[in-house]
């Protein structure tokens, strides 16, 4: 069924799915790791109005 | 260097970096990838099948860097007792894992047109699965010991000591017979690509060593957020008690 992408001499499904899979867990990654920043800044900001201290920008 | 080794200091001075970082990053991976499938021609012996090194090869690289680096933030973490250094050493564990992975199923995908198989117990490749598994290690140790110094102390043993692996990987293709290919980058003589394929590979490494940059910024900031929480949340308790 996949013959023509993973056949012999068609390798574009090999070049295809090597940069998919690339940019797919790399933008996974990038995604996790900018929203749990977002996470902890808004945790940061809350505990600090409960306590009054202040930490950075 | 030590200067910025403080918290406020460092988030301040990536608050800047970070978006110039982002735009650079950017850029080279559309120059990367504009060279990598378009300009770069196919290999007289493998064809289209050459354009998965400039994937493929970057990801290796970043894999050993990002283990190189942790493994000397480590060493500082033990030796200094640096504020940031085992920070550093644990934001860049599960980046350096990512780019393991990806660097052992790229090469997989290149392995089964050109070497008729998805995996071989070769020296390079079983070396490169050890370093996953390092990484895992060293991710499982801080998810399971809850005191941070401790989990700290013996994820950096760990770190420190994996590093043996770093050359292993490198000179395993030189060490043993090996399906895969010896260097062709740095090696003595020059390298052995032609520029038309080598440059863009090594923009795709500018891009990479630039986004293990941003993440490790972004998870190095995360983490410096959590100590502070978990710091103020104790001045807390014991202001209580």
């Amino acid at each position: 069924m996949l013959d023509w992408l993973f056949g012999n001499g068609a390798y574009t499904g090999f070049i295809v799915v090597s940069y998919g899979l690339t940019f797919l867990v790399l933008g996974v990654l990038s995604l996790i790791l900018a929203l749990d920043l977002r996470k902890q800044w808004r945790a940061l900001r809350l505990l600090e109005q409960e306590t009054g201290r202040r930490s950075w920008k | 260097m030590f200067r910025y080794a403080n918290p406020t200091r460092f988030m301040a001075l990536t608050s800047v970096l970070l978006p110039w970082t982002i735009a650079l990053t950017v850029v080279s991976f559309a120059a990367g990838l504009y060279g990598g499938l378009f300009t770069a021609p196919p290999d007289y012996q493998q064809g289209e099948t050459v354009r998965i090194m400039f994937v493929h090869v970057p990801a290796a690289w970043m894999a050993m860097a990002a283990y190189s680096f942790m493994a000397l933030a480590s060493l500082v973490a033990i030796v200094w007792k640096h504020p940031l250094a085992d920070v550093a050493a644990k934001s860049a564990a599960p980046i350096g894992a990512c780019f393991t992975f990806l660097a052992l199923v790229t090469g997989s995908l290149w392995g089964k047109p050109m070497w008729g198989a998805w995996w071989v117990w070769d020296a390079r490749l079983t070396s490169m699965l050890i370093l996953f598994f390092l990484y895992l290690g060293y991710i499982a140790i801080w998810q399971t010991i809850e005191e941070p110094i401790r989990a700290g102390r013996i994820a950096a043993i760990l770190a420190m000591v994996g590093f043996i692996n770093i050359p292993i990987i490198k000179f395993s293709v030189e060490w043993w017979n090996s399906l895969h290919q010896s260097a062709s980058i740095i090696k003595v003589g020059g390298p052995s690509i032609h520029i038309s394929i080598l440059w863009p590979l090594l923009v795709m490494i500018t891009a990479y060593t630039l986004l293990f940059a941003v993440l490790l910024m972004l998870s190095m900031r995360s983490e410096v957020l959590k100590r502070r929480i978990r710091s103020i949340r104790i001045a807390k308790v014991e202001g209580f008690g």
